[in-house]
């Protein structure tokens, strides 16, 4: 594409946007729709007398995503780009700054905390850290026999079956429910996180990382049982992970996040053949590769750090950092467009599919 | 004596974490033998205190001008003081007044305290942040003058000494339990509680607050220590239980004067004391060690 571009092609391009999520609207299971999360930082007294404006970092930038019914939709970025923040707005942990998260159907901001509690069990989250995320003094029996219970999924007399039935579902053996999560390795420990989940009768999950605090080989049988439970129990799922390689096996289509905001989307054979975005290029590029020579050319690979996200950059957030930022990019901020095919990108020079 | 008993629990820390990879059937004396004999002094204390009568036949009260200032020997264990009291009686008889003393004036500041300190931790904001003010702002008074100031406010007497204590000895509590809460909260097992819609309730006390007492327990075994031990130090003052109830402070107090030819009337009971202060806190360090999370 040209780098040249005049203000009417601008318009074009946003108008271009707008209309992608309303064409699918009916079949979305989960629509967020300009999310903002902003984290206000501590002012020191001296700012506050001198009249210096109240800084914030801010997480998650303005994003729009999707995700159907039974899809799995993979989120990947560097640490820090503001994955899991985006995670825990969509699932209501922290009250988006602006934008708002609709999840079948109904706009969550508008919910009453009571009626919000109710639905809480439609989304559930699968955490990062096996080892922070089992509370160490409840059994797995009383951890899930507590969700089952209080989300009242079967009747009293039927919840030491059903807790059975789960603690089957993912793998782990019933003589191990008395257990506390001492008492189990860290692939264990994220079974127990998954029946806690499926417990509540999720019809989405978020995955927040959920296998990088795992051995490779465990890995791989985490990944797998989270594949087999979607398609048994009709799941949809937001895979959150900076491993490629992971997510490129377990999505249908995969988001780029760089800095709060998604730069690119594509169905996942289109975004690793064709990277649009000069970032996901430099992501794909990065990642070691075991058929691959390690030595690459290395032209295209981003220069320096993550910006700040207090101060962030002018224009496009990337261009710092990219090859082919030209003077347009410092100025005016890409939004997504439609390449063709649904594939999404935030550039105003993308790469030649 | 005090020094054995910090190294004791220390020597066996590898043993018994080799002991807990094996699993369980280990004898409780080989995982925390500070427990044990924690506990046998505190049971103890609390029979001595429950059937003072089976421990001695004298009477606590009887005077007797003629056995004045009489060393320890087998009719007098303790020896005899300027009024001729058994101070070995004397001292069996002030278990039940400073086991009450202490265990009330500790009792109240936990459950409140450790309360206070959960809900400022877990709510924050500016409750919170007044709280903390208030906090030290008894923080900032020396523990005795605090006690002593209330007592000389509400007069002598054992259920005021109990109301300084309650005063002076919460914002331990509070601190404690507020910090650790503050490491929960943001826990992602409390994250998962909190997506699975339950209650502020259920997430504080079922969630949060059996992973943050521990430390509180621990902390309120050695405050009734300090409680007995502050008790006693007002009684010595004058300030606690009016004579001739027997007390502890008290009677230590009273052989003050005689402590070059009669030592034995301070010193013994002190030794009681001592005695009954490293039982409390040998419990509270093998609780420490059985209620500290096993990671």
């Amino acid at each position: 594409m040209s780098t040249t571009a005049n203000a009417a092609e601008a318009t074009e391009k946003n108008e271009a946007v707008t209309a992608v999520p309303t064409e699918r609207a009916d079949a979305e299971l989960l629509e967020a729709n300009g999310l903002v999360k902003r984290f206000p930082l501590k002012r020191t007294i001296f700012d506050a007398m001198l009249h210096k404006e109240r800084k914030a970092l801010t997480a998650v930038d303005d994003v729009s995503l999707t995700l159907a019914q039974g899809e799995t939709l993979g989120l990947v970025g560097e640490s820090g780009c503001g994955k899991s923040t985006l995670a825990r707005t969509i699932i209501n942990l922290y009250r988006p700054t602006e934008g708002k998260v609709v999840f079948d159907g109904t706009d969550l901001a508008s919910l009453s905390k009571r009626e919000l509690r109710e639905r809480c069990g439609d989304i559930q989250m699968i955490f990062q850290d096996p080892y922070s995320s089992l509370n160490p003094r409840m059994t797995v029996r009383q951890v899930l026999r507590e969700v089952l219970l209080h989300r009242g999924a079967c009747e009293r007399d039927k919840v030491d079956a059903e807790v059975m039935r789960l603690l089957g579902l993912v793998g782990l053996s019933e003589d191990q429910a008395d257990r506390l999560p001492s008492a189990f390795s860290g692939g264990q420990r994220q079974r127990i996180g998954i029946a806690r989940a499926l417990a509540a009768r999720p019809k989405l999950i978020i995955a927040d990382e959920p296998v990088s605090a795992l051995d490779v080989s465990i890995q791989a049988q985490i990944i797998n049982l989270l594949i087999d439970l979607k398609e048994r129990l009709d799941l949809s799922i937001l895979f959150i992970s900076h491993d490629l390689r992971v997510v490129r096996y377990i999505s249908d289509r995969v988001a780029v996040m760089y800095l709060g905001s998604i730069v690119e989307t594509a169905t996942t054979d289109e975004l690793y053949d064709h990277p649009l975005h000069p970032y996901t290029q430099t992501l794909l590029e990065a990642a070691p590769s075991m058929e691959e020579s390690r030595v690459k050319e290395t032209k295209t690979f981003a220069k320096g750090e993550l910006p700040s996200p207090i101060n962030m950059p002018s224009g496009c957030r990337f261009h710092p950092r990219c090859p082919y930022a030209t003077e347009r990019c410092k100025t005016e901020r890409p939004c997504l467009r439609d390449a063709g095919d649904g594939h999404l990108v935030a550039c105003h020079n993308p790469l030649e599919g | 004596m005090s020094a054995d008993a910090s190294t004791a629990p220390g020597l066996k820390m590898p043993e018994k974490g080799k002991a807990k990879a094996k699993g369980k059937g280990v004898p409780i004396w080989r995982r925390s033998p500070s427990l044990v004999i924690g506990a046998v002094i505190v049971l103890a204390t609390c029979v001595v205190a429950a059937f003072p009568s089976l421990f001695t036949s004298q009477d606590p009260l009887a005077l007797n001008p003629k056995e004045m200032l009489l060393p320890p020997s087998p009719q007098h264990l303790f020896g005899t003081d300027n009024f001729g009291y058994d101070v070995f009686t004397r001292v069996i008889y002030a278990t039940r007044l400073d086991l009450l003393i202490g265990v009330a004036s500790a009792g109240m500041p936990f459950l409140v305290g450790s309360a206070l300190g959960l809900v400022c931790g877990y709510y924050g904001g500016k409750f919170d942040a007044f709280m903390m003010r208030v906090l030290d702002v008894f923080m900032a008074f020396p523990f005795m003058v605090l006690a002593i100031a209330i007592v000389a406010i509400l007069g002598n007497g054992v259920t005021n000494l109990i109301i300084a204590m309650w005063v002076v000895s919460w914002p331990p509590y509070t601190r404690l339990v507020r910090a650790e809460v503050l490491i929960a909260k943001g826990s992602e097992y409390v994250q998962a509680a909190r997506t699975l819609g339950y209650s502020d309730l259920k997430i504080m006390f079922r969630h949060i607050l059996p992973n943050v007492i521990s430390s509180s327990i621990v902390y309120l075994a050695s405050d009734i220590v300090m409680c007995i031990m502050s008790a006693a130090t007002l009684s010595f003052l004058g300030l606690g239980v009016p004579s001739p109830t027997p007390e502890w402070g008290a009677i230590i107090s009273g052989g003050k004067g005689f402590i070059s030819t009669a030592w034995w009337i301070s010193a013994l009971p002190g030794l009681v004391m001592v005695v009954v202060g490293l039982g409390f806190s040998l419990l509270g360090d093998g609780l420490n060690d059985l209620l500290r999370t096993r990671d």
